[in-house]
């Protein structure tokens, strides 16, 4: 729940009272559950680690079929385009959208990096924070000529998770669930990670799972 | 000096027992002290001499040593002094084994003294020793073998040297060390010190592990000695193998490519001075330089100039830029060419320093900035008046479109740069003429660049090929006044105006966040007006469309280069006369584009047309994240679809749309298939 508040415009002879009480919530849902799923999906895909083959878009595959469908109604003299050909998928789950070309980029990135970090991860050199990133845990798990590359591999990779949570919020035309898609994320890594990697509880404290 | 003597002598046997007491000197001192001789007869002949001392105390740092004794077998005591060629030394002291320890000693009772020990164990090594005395002046010999490191740390507790200050808590060093130390002085103290110290298997390591090293080879070698007040001398390091890294600097270090530092100290007066200061890494990185300092008084006593004279790329780049450029458009380069140098310290503040670069290439392994024989000087000083700077670029390239031969100059500020002449940059068969770039605020955290630029016209086909676009035809041109860019964001103040297609495309409210970052985003709007279709279907081999495109693209974000929402339309206006013919292709293409299956005119009698009338024809499309809202030019008369292609006159073809929601990637994919059959169909 993202509680935006709008107040009237406070006129200076009313009181503190009556300018609270003028106050109007409007509270915008946020698809917790959905935003989750989408998470989840991603996270799995990026840390590579997934039983099943990552989610596809429900949409590619009818839309496949309804056109092999279409091709054996024949030739109309007034040809119309019908309804039902093209993907109507997002716009009928209206929940959480994890498609853009800057997602599937900055996924594609992650995936790419995730070789090079793992043997990071399972030595507890790198660790994921609280806030949906990871970072630098103990140096002195790296050899020496990788301690660059780590710190190069921690920075790209905020980069892209920023970003990524930066895209998806822009995605589904809400840039206000940034923070909210973050904190699901952040959860979703550490849910998501094999055990013996190294998280942060909401205190900051290093545990591993 | 005291002394308790007590003589106890059997002369008849030849043997002696002297049991002198205590002894006390000048910051040592002796108790229980007993010399045991037995006499040789003859001149010849050997003694047999035993000292045993019950307390030795000597001057820090050697302390206290408790029940020594040391036979002298084979020894000689004559009048004026007493030599041993072999003795043997025993006793118990803190942090020494003395066992059984050999050495020779010759002793004189004028005061003169020459004492070596052999092997004593030190620090799981062994060390040889020899000290000499003679009116007043000492000398000292030590050499060892195989001392351990990491016993050094619990020795020089034990020696009462605290190492806190040179290794900090959780610091932690390894490795061997050999070293061959001689020093020679008089009764204040050391007036001269020469030797080397070689260290191997070193490896080292701080708590952070931001500093650490390991398999090092190296070896310091000094010669030191006081003349008058001062001291002078040279000293030279060699590492010749090993790793290290001092955070984010890794460097690795083989033979054929070592570090040497050679250098010459002297310290007077309270300030050091170090002279003919140079560094070699291999052949890859030549520093030379010198400075003074006073320890006391920094960072304000600082004076320094350090040259380089040779720094090769890529290596220079890869080991010592490329660390701090992670996150910069600079962090992936392949580079080549020479860099020299020098900079100037005074009063502990950098105050001129000066570039020179020499055929320098830099090439974005990631495609998005090259620079090709760079060729410059720079001149910075900090007082902002530095004689202008030129450098010159052969050429290069950004996000794939190529950049022509450019000089510029400038003028370095004391924290900005200035372009001080226009600079034209070749852009295809166009230019880029930029004016007034100014930067300023380089060194704070919020640097903001401006400047203003105008664009001579660029062919749009040229352009479009080189970054891998849909081929287009006409002409880039324009003004693009009060660009900005500040924290991380460049805006565009006026319009850029593209002659395309007989018509024009104008792009405006331009603004580029993180151009070379991990997902560049980019806004702007787009007008085009009174473009001729005719080209655009021929250019794309869409399919011919007679007539004139109208439309725009507002609210337009791209995000790494891919739109991900804007508001566009684009249609044939009806308030316009010209000729509007499509043909059946472009139908075709249209209804697939709608969503639909392409092919269906030529089936039945209206295959027999190449070509068909048109009231208006066009298709909307609101992008949403990935969805696109399509609408057409006007509703269909069900009130449900929508008017792709409006018809007129016979035989009427209309195209309708039905469908709102598009997966924009199912349209593009839609468009690359209508143009790639084109391509096919004309070959």
């Amino acid at each position: 729940m993202t509680p935006i508040a709008r107040c009237a415009r406070p006129l200076a002879w009313f009181g503190l009272a009556f300018l609270l009480s003028a106050c109007v919530t409007i509270n915008i849902y946020f698809p917790a559950a959905a935003a989750e799923d989408a998470a989840r999906i991603i996270v799995r895909d990026v840390l590579g680690e997934t039983e099943q083959p990552p989610a596809r878009d429900p949409a590619e595959e009818p839309a496949a079929s309804d056109q092999g469908a279409l091709r054996e109604m024949g030739s109309r003299v007034m040809v119309a385009v019908l309804n039902g050909v093209i993907s109507p998928a997002q716009a009928q789950q209206p929940d959480i959208n994890i498609r853009s070309s800057a997602i599937d980029s900055l996924r594609a990135s992650m995936r790419q990096r995730a070789s090079g970090l793992r043997p990071h991860y399972q030595s507890g050199a790198v660790g994921f924070t609280s806030d949906g990133l990871v970072a630098v845990r103990d140096l002195n798990a790296v050899p020496l000529r990788d301690r660059s590359t780590v710190q190069r591999l921690v920075s790209e990779e905020n980069a892209d998770r920023n970003a990524l949570y930066r895209e998806i919020a822009r995605a589904n035309d809400r840039p206000e669930w940034e923070s909210d898609i973050r904190r699901t994320f952040a959860r979703v890594w550490v849910e998501e990670a094999p055990s013996g990697y190294w998280y942060q509880d909401e205190r900051g404290r290093w545990q591993q799972k | 000096m005291l002394i308790t003597l007590l003589l106890m002598a059997s002369s008849a046997s030849g043997r002696w027992m002297l049991d002198i007491g205590d002894v006390q000197g000048d910051g040592w001192s002796m108790t229980g002290v007993t010399l045991e001789m037995t006499l040789a007869p003859g001149p010849t002949g050997a003694d047999a001499i035993r000292l045993h001392v019950d307390h030795l105390h000597l001057p820090d740092p050697v302390g206290s040593a408790k029940a020594l004794e040391v036979t002298c077998p084979g020894g000689r005591l004559e009048p004026t002094r007493l030599k041993c060629p072999a003795i043997r030394l025993s006793g118990r002291h803190p942090w020494l084994t003395l066992n059984q320890v050999s050495g020779q000693l010759d002793l004189g009772f004028d005061g003169r003294l020459e004492l070596t020990l052999k092997q004593l164990p030190l620090a799981d090594g062994r060390m040889d020793v020899s000290v000499t005395h003679d009116a007043g002046q000492w000398g000292v010999r030590a050499q060892g073998q195989r001392l351990a490191l990491r016993e050094v740390r619990g020795l020089a507790e034990r020696v009462g040297v605290p190492l806190e200050v040179l290794m900090p808590e959780g610091f932690r060093m390894e490795g061997h060390l050999a070293l061959d130390f001689k020093g020679r002085g008089g009764m204040d103290g050391i007036q001269a010190t020469q030797g080397r110290v070689v260290w191997g298997d070193g490896a080292f390591a701080g708590a952070e592990g931001t500093l650490a090293g390991e398999g090092l080879g190296m070896s310091l070698q000094w010669d030191v000695r006081q003349e008058g007040s001062a001291w002078q001398g040279v000293l030279a390091l060699d590492w010749d193998e090993g790793a290290l890294y001092v955070d984010p600097v890794f460097l690795e270090v083989g033979p054929e490519q070592p570090v040497r530092v050679s250098t010459r100290v002297d310290w007077h007066d309270g300030r050091l001075s170090v002279k003919d200061l140079a560094l070699a890494w291999g052949e890859d990185l030549r520093l030379a330089g010198q400075a003074s300092l006073d320890p006391a008084h920094l960072p304000g006593s600082l004076k320094a100039t350090l040259d380089v004279d040779r720094a090769r790329l890529p290596a220079v780049y890869e080991a010592f830029l490329q660390p701090f450029a992670y996150g910069t458009v600079l962090d992936d380069l392949e580079t080549g060419g020479l860099i020299s140098g020098r900079l100037q310290i005074r009063e502990g503040a950098p105050q001129r320093a000066a570039l020179t670069l020499s055929g320098v290439d830099a090439d974005d392994r990631k495609g998005r900035l090259g620079l090709y024989g760079l060729d410059g000087r720079l001149i910075w000083k900090s007082d902002g008046a530095a004689p202008v700077s030129h450098v010159s670029l052969e050429g290069g390239h950004l996000y794939r479109i190529p950049l022509g031969m450019t000089r510029v100059a400038l003028q370095l500020e004391q924290d900005g740069v200035r372009l001080t002449q226009e600079a034209r940059v070749p852009i295809l068969d166009g230019e880029l003429r930029m004016h007034g770039l100014e930067a300023l605020g380089l060194g704070s955290d919020d640097p903001v660049v401006t400047f203003e630029a105008s664009v001579m016209p660029i062919s749009m086909e040229r352009l479009a090929a080189s970054v891998g676009r849909p081929l287009f035809t006409g002409t880039l041109a324009g003004s693009i006044p009060r660009v900005r860019y500040q924290g991380g964001e460049l805006t565009v103040g006026g319009r850029l105006v593209i002659q395309a297609f007989d018509g024009m495309i104008r792009v405006g409210n331009l603004r580029l966040r993180e151009p070379f970052g991990v997902a560049p985003v980019l806004w702007a709007d787009m007008e085009m007006d009174n473009l001729d279709l005719a080209s655009i279907t021929n250019t794309f081999e869409f399919g011919l469309i007679e007539g004139r495109l109208r439309g725009h693209v507002r609210d337009m974000i791209l995000v790494n280069w891919e739109p991900v929402r804007f508001d566009a339309a684009l249609y044939t206006p009806l308030d316009q006369r010209f000729r509007r013919r499509i043909s059946q292709r472009a139908v075709d293409n249209l209804v697939g584009l709608g969503g639909g299956v392409g092919g269906m005119l030529g089936t039945g009698f209206l295959r027999f047309f190449d070509s068909f009338g048109y009231r208006q024809l066009g298709l909307s499309c609101r992008l949403r994240g990935d969805v696109c809202e399509m609408d057409g030019v006007a509703p269909a008369p069900d009130g449900v679809g929508y008017y792709i292609i409006q018809g007129a006159g016979l035989p009427r073809v209309e195209v309708i749309g039905f469908t709102r929601q598009v997966a924009w990637r199912d349209l593009i994919q839609r468009l690359q298939a209508a143009v790639e059959a084109g391509e096919v169909s004309e070959s």
